[in-house]
């Protein structure tokens, strides 16, 4: 038997959390992860990228995790480490 | 140091009626013509152009790290003493996200993104100091009053309009210095016209003295060569 890790928070852009983004679950605010304890975890921040207009696609960072799509704003995990490379997507 | 003021710099002076000098030296403009802060209000201080620049509506879309670049250039830029500041070059027109959405958005891009802005220092005033010692040519004394005629004087005739000296001067001390205080302080050097019509000189009027500094009224045919103004500043 394998002991699970379960994640539920509110979240908004620019917070940051940890855990294994194999399955995430993500409504108006609210996340919700689940994942082998012993699974690998990473840290990653809340995103938004925006789309619409000219613009009908948008650059996510490698290794993101699309949380919810609509409205013109796609939300995303992006991994933290792509904030501290100088340029991002 | 003695700024003579020659008849033709005075009658200059006084025809350009508070307007800025056409024939001012160009590290004057350079010293004032420093970028404006405000989104829409002259060029944009971190792109080629507004159109490169977050949604005026959506504070929160500088959490894509795209916009790393743009906030590491703004924030980094000499015009923006605070966050508040990059936030009012970033916000859009009234009826948008305030202006503190915005200064918290740019504060957590900032953090996220490991940016770590110049401005903890508040040396707003060294940079006002720069200016006004751009524009004289020379460093000012400590303890000068902005109100002190003969620096409101010297600014006039460097070539800073009325509303330009008194917004310098503001900024140099600052304190609130209104282009009407200007403008009357430049009456009563000579400096504009609108002085001499409102009756009778009273010598403290021929001879202005404030706070030790003389500024003495040569227009007299008697007093010397030149005639004009003769203002000595080593009297601040």
């Amino acid at each position: 038997m394998s002991e699970l890790r379960v994640v539920d928070t509110a979240v908004e852009p620019f917070d940051t959390v940890t855990l294994s983004p194999d399955r995430v679950e993500y409504d108006d605010g609210q996340l919700t992860a689940v994942y082998p304890s012993d699974a690998d975890t990473e840290t990653f921040r809340v995103a938004l990228f925006e789309y619409g207009g000219e613009a009908d696609a948008v650059d996510l960072p490698e290794d993101s995790a699309v949380l919810s799509v609509g409205e013109g704003v796609v939300v995303a995990l992006v991994p933290e480490t792509a904030y501290h490379g100088g340029g991002g997507a | 140091m003695t700024v003579a003021l020659d008849p033709d710099t005075v009658e200059a002076a006084r025809n350009r009626d508070g307007a800025p000098a056409e024939d001012r030296p160009e590290r004057i403009a350079d010293a004032l013509g420093g970028p404006t802060v405000g989104r829409g209000e002259g060029d944009p201080l971190a792109a080629e152009n507004y159109a490169r620049y977050p949604d005026a509506d959506n504070p929160e879309s500088l959490s894509n790290p795209k916009w790393s670049p743009l906030l590491r250039s703004l924030l980094d830029h000499s015009a923006v003493t605070d966050f508040e500041d990059a936030a009012n070059e970033l916000a859009g027109a009234e009826g948008g996200p305030n202006l503190e959405q915005w200064t918290e958005a740019i504060r957590r891009a900032a953090s996220a993104l490991q940016i770590d802005p110049p401005f903890d220092d508040g040396d707003g005033g060294d940079d006002a100091r720069d200016t006004l010692t751009t524009v004289l040519g020379h460093p000012v004394p400590d303890n000068a009053e902005p109100t002190n005629p003969i620096l409101v004087a010297e600014c006039y005739v460097a070539g800073l309009s009325v509303s330009e000296a008194a917004t310098v001067l503001s900024e140099y001390t600052d304190r609130d210095i209104q282009p009407m205080k200007v403008r009357d302080i430049l009456k009563q050097v000579d400096l504009l016209p609108g002085h001499e019509g409102e009756g009778p000189k009273t010598s403290e009027e021929e001879d202005i003295r404030l706070g030790g500094t003389t500024v003495k009224n040569r227009d007299s045919p008697s007093e010397g060569e030149s005639g004009g103004l003769s203002v000595n500043v080593n009297d601040f």
